[in-house]
């Protein structure tokens, strides 16, 4: 026990004189006064400091100027955007409204046009087939008249 | 109070009485530094001119405090008024704190971001002590206050550095700015922006460390 205490008694005078030593050389850490003086009456400090604000100003502009540009582009961009979109909701739904709403007669007639646009589609090989098979079919028929 | 500005409360040309005999560190003579903030954000840039004039020994005491190579301190005033001049908008003069007490804390805090940038990139490893800072070490264990000539001051300045460079930057600012620059608790967690009780911990871990730093070497 009196060891301990002696201990911890030494063990506090030793971390006192550690902190002394600290203390020194926090202080002795700093500069010299003829680096100071060197340093705060450097030739053109002040002309480097106007050369930073300026620069630090021209990043600014830019990073404004973009941003004013994003934003005039976003102005046109958005409603422009919302109105196509809304057209195009707009012509789904009258597209489909109309198709729901056919008379009987537009339905016959759209049906009609359905049967006429067959006739426009391209043959099948089927047809093609026969097409030829009769096309045959007609040469010796024309052949043998002749004979 | 910390050392070398002692701001007074009585509105006079730029509140600050110096504490010492040494040459003052602001010019007191012109016009009101409140009255040159106004000016330069009326646009009047020989009034920041001024400005820059009258503090620039004073930003560099504190750069100093941290840094001891002559570029690095150019370093720190300028990026230090660089800050001023587009922080000069927030300064509120009479109604908040002085302007050196608001330039102090810019430059604390400036200093403080350039040594965590150096800890970020070391630029050499500490090298082990030579014999006649180790001999400065003894020295001061076993004498309280020894005679200290120029030779003295030299091997402590480069022992302290080689030292210093062994704490992280929290350390170093809180130690600096307690032991350095003899600043309050309070007046440390004013210019950090830190709490009194994150100032109070951070300065048992700093000496803790520094303590730690010094058994290594004795």
């Amino acid at each position: 026990m009196k060891n301990l205490l002696f201990w911890k008694i030494k063990n506090r005078k030793q971390e006192a004189q550690l902190d002394h030593i600290g203390r020194e050389l926090v202080r002795a850490a700093s500069a010299n006064r003829e680096d100071l003086e060197a340093a705060h009456s450097a030739p053109f400090l002040y002309a480097r400091i106007r050369a930073a604000v300026a620069k630090k100003q021209k990043a600014d502009a830019e990073v404004r100027d973009f941003s004013f540009s994003m934003f005039a582009v976003m102005r046109h961009a958005v409603p422009m955007m919302i109105v196509i979109a809304f057209a195009s909701v707009l012509l789904l739904f009258t597209g489909a409204f109309t198709a729901g709403m056919n008379t009987p007669d537009e339905t016959a007639t759209n049906f009609d046009r359905v049967v006429l646009d067959e006739d426009n589609l391209p043959l099948s090989s089927d047809e093609v087939l026969s097409t030829i098979i009769a096309g045959h079919h007609n040469d010796d028929d024309g052949e043998g008249d002749q004979r | 109070m910390c050392r070398a500005v002692t701001v007074n409360e009585v509105d006079d040309k730029s509140k600050v009485v110096p504490t010492t005999n040494s040459p003052p560190l602001h010019d007191t003579t012109e016009s009101s530094d409140d009255a040159l903030v106004a000016a330069t954000l009326d646009g009047d840039e020989t009034a920041f001119e001024q400005l820059f004039e009258r503090h620039r020994r004073f930003v560099a005491h504190t750069a100093g405090r941290f840094f001891r190579r002559r570029e690095q301190i150019e370093e720190i005033i300028q990026e230090t008024f660089t800050k001023v001049y587009f922080a000069l908008p927030s300064y509120r003069g009479a109604e908040g704190r002085s302007f050196p007490a608001w330039l102090r804390r810019i430059a604390v805090n400036t200093a403080y971001d350039e040594l965590r940038r150096m800890q970020r990139h070391p630029e050499s490893l500490v090298s082990e002590l030579t014999e006649d800072e180790t001999r400065w070490l003894d020295a001061q264990m076993h004498e309280s206050s020894g005679v200290k000539d120029a030779e003295a001051n030299v091997i402590a300045r480069d022992l302290a550095n080689k030292l210093l460079d062994r704490l992280d930057a929290d350390d170093r600012l809180v130690l600096t700015l307690l032991d350095g620059e003899d600043c309050s608790t309070a007046e440390i967690a004013r210019i950090t922006g830190w709490s009194i009780a994150k100032v109070k911990v951070r300065a048992h871990r700093a000496r803790k460390s520094l303590r730690r730093v010094l058994q290594k070497f004795m």
